[in-house]
């Protein structure tokens, strides 16, 4: 086959003569643009559970019997989320730029993706616990509320099955959290991730 | 606004590029034109960082491979049917092709199936690049761009004959 026949047919083929696009605005939808999308979707909800978990808190967080372990449970809640996100957003604000050499920009946001992803990972193991906690503090059941603070009070019953009780239901919650976490990552992140190692594997071969 | 037309000015004079890459990275018409609107809008946010130290070609070629090697087609019910096998057997026959335009044709249907980076190699060494350019673009080295070449030509060759035709 002779390649240089064909440049010269290539060369010479007709301008396509239809008019380029002329909106300069409108959603983009390569891997990485889903992936800044659904990273800024992600912190305003964040924003917003947060938000709400504040109002909640000031609203009926002072009435109750747990009223210092919810507002303690908050503050590290609060600190680690400003600590996580503020992390996100640094990163959210590297990944803009497309006009790099594509192998290196490629490889670095592969590379902080999966930290980050590993990252997101971590602080949702911490926060789940914490965040049970001010909600449990806040809500104040009879079951939940009351349990805690007899356990405050040491009034706890050592009963094994009551302990065996205890870490059951804190595996399971645990697992159901990391089984959701999972389900999350991978429709929002790990895919796209998937699709970006792929691109850069062929390119590093 | 004045930046905006310049830039659309611009890109209309290298329109050229734009939808041979389109054409090139995606099958049906309607991909295509997702395709095209996606690397205009990538080539707009990224417009601030085109100094102009460089011809606005190749920083357009740059931008325009990035943005089509990252791109994901939107999925479709009836993309279950793509075949994954990207060589059927040999032709029985090989017929000789001797029309410039068919030949076009072929070449086409033959780099469908190449990979993604696979196309923006010979997409540049078709538009007549030197492998510096080329290495410079994909931001690979010279000497991997010649070998990496040399295989998909070969590659090319190869699904050539297997679709029935020889030139």
């Amino acid at each position: 086959m002779n390649f240089d026949d064909l440049k010269d047919a290539w060369a010479k083929e007709p301008v396509d003569e239809r008019v380029l696009p002329a909106r300069l605005t409108g959603k983009t939808t390569g891997a990485i643009a889903r992936l800044r999308r659904n990273m800024r979707n992600e912190f305003i909800w964040t924003i917003l559970g947060l938000g709400a978990t504040l109002v909640v808190l000031i609203v009926h967080g002072g009435h109750h019997r747990l009223t210092i372990l919810a507002y303690c449970a908050a503050a590290f809640l609060f600190v680690q989320a400003g600590y996580y996100f503020f992390r996100f957003f640094l990163f959210y604000r590297r990944t803009q730029r497309y006009d790099l050499g594509l192998r290196k920009s490629l490889r670095r946001f592969v590379s902080e993706l999966e930290l980050n992803i590993e990252v997101y990972r971590t602080y949702s193991f911490c926060i789940t616990p914490l965040a049970c906690l001010v909600w449990i503090a806040i809500v104040d059941t009879d079951v939940t509320g009351g349990f805690i603070v007899r356990y405050l009070s040491g009034e706890m019953p050592t009963s094994p099955w009551t302990i065996i009780w205890i870490i059951l239901t804190l595996l399971c919650t645990q697992f159901l959290g990391a089984f959701f976490l999972h389900l999350h990552l991978e429709t929002q992140y790990t895919r796209y991730l998937k699709e970006l190692r792929r691109i850069l594997d062929d390119l590093e071969d | 606004m004045e930046k905006e037309a310049v830039f659309l000015q611009q890109v209309n004079a290298h329109k050229g590029i734009l939808f041979k890459i389109c054409r090139l990275y995606q099958d049906r018409e309607e991909d295509r034109q997702d395709l095209l609107q996606e690397i205009v809008l990538q080539l707009w946010s990224s417009y601030d960082s085109f100094r102009g130290d460089s011809q606005f070609s190749s920083w357009m070629y740059r931008v325009a491979l990035n943005t089509a090697i990252v791109y994901l087609r939107k999925q479709r019910h009836h993309d279950n049917f793509v075949v994954t096998a990207p060589y059927p057997d040999l032709a029985d026959d090989v017929r000789p092709v001797r029309d410039e335009q068919q030949k076009l044709a072929i070449f086409h249907q033959a780099v469908a199936q190449l990979g993604k980076v696979e196309k923006a190699l010979i997409f540049l060494y078709m538009e007549g690049h030197s492998g510096k350019d080329m290495a410079a673009i994909l931001d690979l080295s010279p000497g991997n761009v010649r070998v990496r070449l040399n295989r998909v030509k070969d590659k090319l060759q190869t699904i050539i004959k297997t679709l029935g035709y020889e030139f």
